[in-house]
């Protein structure tokens, strides 16, 4: 989607809302391996269509948490396949409020490495103002957001050949007036929705997602083709070694020997007594 | 009750190899844990497609990093984190083997452990012999280790020897199920993952596709390792 909404949670919990059609984003609090199995069972039940990311805040106090039983319980939630990918990359959400996660984050991204994943840092901004630099993940707190800015920087870094980044709205689960709030942007939505410039920037953004799917597939193809030079090589050098060795082990036997062969196999029933006689017979019995 | 730990790295395997198998076998009511390649495109559509046949299966996406032993260390660690239980544990993956003649038949081999019949008689092995460990199928019970010279006849010798080392193992068996497809005691795992981590066992495999036939693998050896651990833990290993 070129614009995502996410529900900033602590927990889900039951009073996670249920008709929330957009992503869910964890605020990680300090929670501890042991406490996240339910966690982890929750979010195999959660849609496709809701994805789920992390955010780190203030709140997360993660400088203690560096840990690698912790870390890897992150790890683990990047694996559930609702976990929002950018590019098949994990996005953790980050805070613009935060300033002592640089330690853990550097922690995180080694570990993730090492299970062959990189991370995506989204750091938030708030809402109030459109900057036309880095991601764009705005933190709302109210309904008064410059839609037309944005969407209209969106356009311009894409039409500079940038590649901008999808834009997300956070929005924090027991934020005062959310309901209402939430109202008001949806009719500023509607309004947008029929604007020149969200049509355009709209189909840009599909044939961006539409040339990022095909390169991906093609990715694939190329991998595959590689794999199956490499098992076409290996299959050659077995078949050459299988030559070699029924050259030593039988062809290298005098004729005699290998005729006496025939004859022991036709007693022992594995082969029919017409094919000594004729290369049309049936030669091996079923 | 089992549960059933799948890795599927062809997009296709599903339809092909386990769909059926896992329908035949629903009468069990299996604990079903997937594992999909991360960068595949088509998982979207997969994952409904599982979820639609099984609405109970835990599925997650991970990186092409250990070939099938990546996939279920992985799931192995999803099991311990989301506290699942089961009394047995059956791996099985989507076995391509391309680079052999005989991957296919070797495959239907393997697969024989969950065939309804064989499975009635391995849960009943379970429970009559409390010392039986791992079950797999016999053809492909091996060994490779020579007590002559003490070393593993094969690429990996030095990788299984510097693994059994760093986690101590304590072996008079050294037989394995190659294929990597068999019938484990969940407690078995559970014990030594509770140790060591499923996702720091992981780092150390190697990325991408690969075989051990020219130089020894981490991945291949932990292949060893998972049968090791029940000898380590005094069970044994059978053919069936």
């Amino acid at each position: 989607m070129l614009i995502n909404k996410w529900l900033v949670i602590d927990s889900f919990n039951n009073t996670t809302p249920k008709d929330w059609r957009d992503g869910f984003c964890l605020e990680l609090l300090s929670h501890q391996p042991g406490d996240m199995s339910d966690l982890y069972k929750d979010l195999q039940r959660l849609p496709l269509g809701n994805p789920f990311a992390i955010l780190l805040s203030e709140k997360s106090s993660l400088a203690q948490n560096t840990n690698d039983p912790y870390i890897e319980s992150i790890i683990s939630l990047f694996f559930q396949p609702s976990y929002f990918l950018d590019s098949d990359i994990p996005v953790i959400f980050l805070s613009n409020k935060t300033t002592d996660h640089a330690w853990f984050i550097e922690r995180l991204s080694e570990k993730c490495m090492k299970q062959g994943l990189p991370v995506l840092i989204f750091k938030t901004k708030s809402a109030g103002r459109v900057e036309n630099s880095g991601s764009q993940v705005y933190e709302v707190t109210t309904s008064d957001i410059d839609y037309n800015a944005l969407v209209e920087n969106w356009l311009s870094e894409h039409l500079e050949g940038k590649d901008p980044d999808e834009i997300h709205f956070l929005f924090k689960e027991n934020a005062p007036g959310l309901t209402e709030m939430l109202r008001e942007m949806e009719k500023k939505e509607i309004l947008l929705h029929n604007t020149k410039h969200y049509k355009f920037a709209k189909l840009a953004y599909e044939k961006q997602k539409l040339i990022e799917k095909y390169k991906t597939e093609l990715d694939e193809k190329v991998y595959v083709e590689k794999n199956t030079q490499l098992y076409l090589r290996m299959q050659k050098k077995q078949t050459a070694d299988n030559v070699e060795w029924y050259h030593h082990e039988y062809e290298i036997l005098p004729t005699w020997y290998k005729r006496l062969g025939h004859i022991v196999k036709v007693l022992m029933g594995r082969r029919t007594f017409r094919s000594l006689f004729s290369d049309k017979a049936k030669k091996y019995k079923d | 009750m089992f549960a059933l730990f799948i890795h599927i790295y062809n997009q296709d395997s599903w339809e092909r190899i386990f769909k059926e198998r896992l329908k035949e076998i629903q009468e069990f009511s299996p604990l079903i844990l997937v594992n999909l390649c991360l960068a595949h495109s088509g998982n979207a559509e997969l994952i409904h497609s599982i979820r639609n046949e099984f609405p109970e299966a835990f599925i997650i996406t991970t990186p092409n990093k250990g070939r099938d032993i990546g996939g279920k260390l992985a799931l192995t660690d999803f099991y311990v984190k989301a506290e699942l239980q089961s009394d047995q544990i059956v791996f099985l993956h989507d076995k391509q083997s391309h680079h052999w003649f005989a991957g296919e038949s070797w495959r239907q081999k393997l697969f024989e452990i969950i065939e309804p019949g064989k499975i009635k008689a391995i849960l009943e092995k379970y429970q009559n012999d409390p010392k039986t460990g791992i079950i797999g199928t016999r053809d492909f019970i091996k060994n490779e280790f020579d007590k002559k010279t003490k070393e593993f006849k094969t690429t990996n010798n030095r990788k299984i020897k510097e693994l059994i080392s760093v986690y101590n193992l304590k072996l008079n068996d050294y037989r394995f199920v190659a294929g990597a497809m068999f019938w484990v005691r969940s407690s078995i795992l559970e014990r030594f993952f509770s140790i060591h981590s499923a996702l720091s066992c992981r780092e150390m495999l190697e990325e991408g596709n690969f075989t051990d036939q020219f130089e020894g693998t981490y991945t291949h050896s932990w292949e060893r390792i998972f049968c090791f651990l029940a000898n380590d833990q005094g069970y044994s290993i059978n053919g069936i």
